[in-house]
């Protein structure tokens, strides 16, 4: 991995700790508070460039990659991308409606309880880790995921299929593909 | 050569699999053929000897009889059966090999269109509507499925059924296969007839179908314009005008094939009704066995069954030529800037450009540029500025070889462009215009097309030279935030940064600026020009800017006036030389002040 010209923190180099409710970044022998962390590429490398930011929003590094970093350092990261990113899994789909906003509605049960949000088009899914799909709400921007397609019980899937633009791919690599109810 | 014809030739490369097909349904007409002849035994030799005169005598006979001819009845059974078995695996062999020929000529042929299309000039482009080409490309190459290989096949089949039927007939009784030939001359007629008047009306609906889709896409993209000027109701207007002709011209093909179709059906069918009359007439003077009758009429639906299918498949060319011929019209359209045979590629650019004497004009059009001389040394900034239309652009255009002057040089690193070849030079030319146009897709994606295996870190650093950095980690996917058609989820400024970005990590050694900060809030403005001027650094840059406060800096401002370069030199020296540049000046300054 080649080096960011700015801003690159170099994992070995620093520490991250939990002070009260600040979480506190130390680089260079420079204190910093960190107020949140963002992964530069949620969807495609997850776990490669993390930014730590300050309450404007200012980058205060870059981390290239978690390993290296000492282990208290990386639990606090984890912990704080954990909180972040950690989306709703959905269990059961209950229905989807055609909206008057040209999308479709997702009337939803997830592990933290009934849900919806709104799709507006091939945009607003994410199928690249199929059997994974994660959907980003239309409106709200929020996501939800289902974390094995094939594993969602066959009402739900009946449910979804008509409005999932899957094709045999997706299928192919099916496991088992029954129910767990 | 023939549009249909010419359409055959995508057939060359699946030969082997279309000749496995069509041997398959040879097979499958020799098993159809054989039916008949299986019943006629059935019946004649078998059935027939336990009636007379229709009364059942079957009891009259041994028992031995009866046992031998249940078991030859079996036989037959389990002969016919065998035959479906057969007519079923052929099927399946000769459809999937044809239909899997069908679409992959449609794949080639789609993929060869859009190639074609991208090494068109600009000129093939500001003569058509983007909808229309659209329309071409997918609509009318979508009306060529199965029209290739279905219809090679079937005129092939049809053709040998009719011969295989036809001899069968005339072996069966020769007079009567005589008579079933006499409604073929007024058939052939009504073919040629309907040909030549449905022809035109096909080609018209392809064009209709192109008219509305390029409306389509006019109007879906200029859908705030419409809004703004509460135009909905006249657009609506055009746009049911545009259906209405094509309605027209459907209800047209309606009218002449209903007309058609019954009229060539009503004409075959004199052939049975003759050789009912004369072969019943046989019959009951003892020349013609029943069975050998019966035989005779299932052949003959057989046998006016391939006429009545190469009568639809004509249909099928007439309508199928028609769309062809739009798809070749593209393909045959030679772009206007080529390649010489013994053009060279330009390595790493230093990037000077010279102008010699160069004089310009679009097609028909009266000259935008006349004697233009200029020249840039590798990593100097370059002004271009003047009134609209003046021909700064034109430049620009030149630079890129979207055109040929029409008389003098371009010159890159000493080279005439006209010697060089265009991928070479482009690949090293980077653009940043006043409407940047990013694709449907991630932040990631639209950065990543200036180099198309570029790291996560090559993105970030990239991002990060273009002050764009900090603005994508503001959303909740980063660089992996979808942007949605055109960038539209992206503000001016985002997009114009993204742009930059993508300019960045192309890494271009000639850089064009075409007015990419005019359109900005002021701020954003003093972030993209702090980032453009990274982007500058070390390549040679033309700039475009009416806001001449831009270009102050530049090593050399061309100011140009009606397609010619009326003064040059440095900010200072044409200020001090009080001629059209500072007269601009004056004029922009004054307008800040108010």
């Amino acid at each position: 991995m080649t080096a960011i010209t700015q801003n690159q923190l170099i994992p070995e180099t620093i520490d991250i700790r939990q002070n009260g409710d600040d979480l506190i970044l130390t680089a260079n022998g420079e204190e910093l508070h960190i107020d949140h962390i963002v992964r530069c590429f949620p969807f495609s490398t997850p776990d490669q460039w993390i930014s730590l930011r300050d309450r404007d929003g200012t980058e205060l590094g870059l981390l290239p990659t978690l390993d290296g970093l000492n282990t208290q350092s990386r639990a606090r990261v984890e912990e704080h991308l954990k909180d972040r990113y950690d989306i709703p899994k959905i269990q059961t789909i209950l229905n989807i409606e055609n909206n008057k906003e040209g999308g479709t509605t997702w009337d939803i049960d997830t592990d933290a309880g009934p849900m919806d949000f709104t799709l507006r088009g091939d945009q607003n899914l994410n199928l690249n880790a199929f059997p994974e799909i994660v959907f980003t709400d239309a409106i709200t921007r929020k996501r939800y995921k289902i974390s094995d397609y094939t594993k969602l019980d066959r009402a739900s899937q009946k449910i979804a299929r008509a409005y999932l633009p899957m094709s045999s791919r997706h299928y192919s690599g099916r496991r088992g593909g029954r129910s767990r109810r | 050569m023939n549009v249909f014809l010419r359409l055959i030739t995508y057939v060359r490369p699946y030969l082997g699999r279309v000749c496995i097909g069509i041997s398959a349904t040879l097979v499958i007409i020799g098993l159809d053929a054989a039916q008949p002849l299986l019943m006629r035994e059935v019946i004649d030799n078998i059935l027939t000897p336990y009636f007379t005169e229709g009364n059942y005598i079957g009891g009259d006979f041994a028992d031995t009889k009866i046992a031998a001819d249940f078991d030859r009845l079996q036989f037959y059974a389990l002969l016919l059966l065998g035959i479906y078995i057969l007519h079923t695996i052929f099927s399946f062999i000769n459809r999937y090999l044809l239909n899997r020929t069908g679409q992959d000529i449609l794949f080639s042929l789609r993929v060869q269109v859009y190639d074609h299309l991208q090494h068109l000039g600009l000129r093939f482009y500001n003569d058509r509507s983007t909808g229309e080409l659209m329309s071409r490309v997918t609509a009318d190459v979508e009306s060529l499925q199965y029209t290739v290989t279905d219809t090679l096949e079937r005129v092939l089949v049809n053709i040998a059924t009719i011969v295989i039927y036809g001899s069968i007939l005339f072996g069966l009784s020769f007079e009567l296969a005589l008579i079933t030939l006499l409604p073929m001359p007024l058939y052939s007629i009504l073919i040629i007839f309907y040909n030549r008047t449905v022809r035109p009306y096909y080609t018209m609906a392809r064009e209709r179908i192109a008219d509305i889709s390029a409306l389509l896409q006019d109007n879906l993209s200029g859908i705030r314009v419409i809004k703004c000027f509460a135009r909905e109701g006249h657009e609506l207007s055009r746009f049911t005008q545009k259906c209405k002709a094509f309605l027209t011209i459907s209800i047209t093909i309606i009218k002449t094939r209903v007309a058609f179709f019954p009229l060539s059906r009503f004409i075959i069918s004199m052939g049975p009704l003759l050789v009912l009359l004369f072969g019943g007439r046989q019959i009951i003077t003892g020349d013609l066995t029943i069975g050998t009758l019966f035989a005779f009429q299932s052949f003959l639906w057989r046998f006016y069954g391939p006429v009545e299918s190469l009568t639809r498949i004509n249909d099928t060319i007439v309508r199928a030529a028609a769309s062809a011929r739009r798809i070749f019209e593209i393909l045959d359209t030679q772009p206007e800037i080529k390649d010489t045979p013994n053009a060279l590629p330009f390595d790493r650019l230093n990037g000077s450009v010279e102008f010699q004497n160069v004089t310009f004009a679009y097609e028909h059009g009266p000259p935008v540029l006349q004697g233009v001389s200029l020249s840039a040394q590798p990593g100097q900034l370059i002004g271009l500025v003047g009134p609209s239309g003046a021909g700064k652009t034109t430049i620009i255009n030149l630079i890129c070889r979207f055109y040929d002057p029409d008389s003098g040089t371009v010159h890159i690193d000493g080279y005439d462009l006209k010697n060089m070849q265009r991928a070479s030079l482009r690949s090293q030319i980077g653009m940043v215009l006043q409407e940047p146009f990013l694709f449907n897709g991630t932040i990631r994606d639209n950065i990543a097309y200036g180099k198309l295996n570029a790291t996560e870190t090559d993105i970030i650093n990239a991002a990060m030279m273009a002050n764009a950095h900090d603005f994508v980690c503001g959303f909740p996917d980063a660089y992996d935030t979808h942007i949605g058609e055109r960038g539209v989820r992206l503000s001016g400024g985002e997009k114009q940064r993204i742009s930059i970005a993508r300019a960045i990590l192309n890494d271009p050694r000639i850089l064009i600026l075409d007015e990419a900060t005019s359109s900005v809030d002021t701020e954003t403005e003093m972030l993209i020009q702090r980032a453009l001027e990274r982007l500058m650094e070390g390549r040679t840059t033309f700039a475009i800017a009416h806001r001449l406060s831009t270009v102050r800096r530049a090593d050399c401002l061309y100011v140009i006036d009606r397609g010619k370069i009326v003064e040059f030199g440095t900010h200072t020296q044409l200020l001090a030389s009080d001629g059209l540049y500072a007269h601009l000046c004056d004029m922009q300054f004054a307008l800040e002040d108010t």
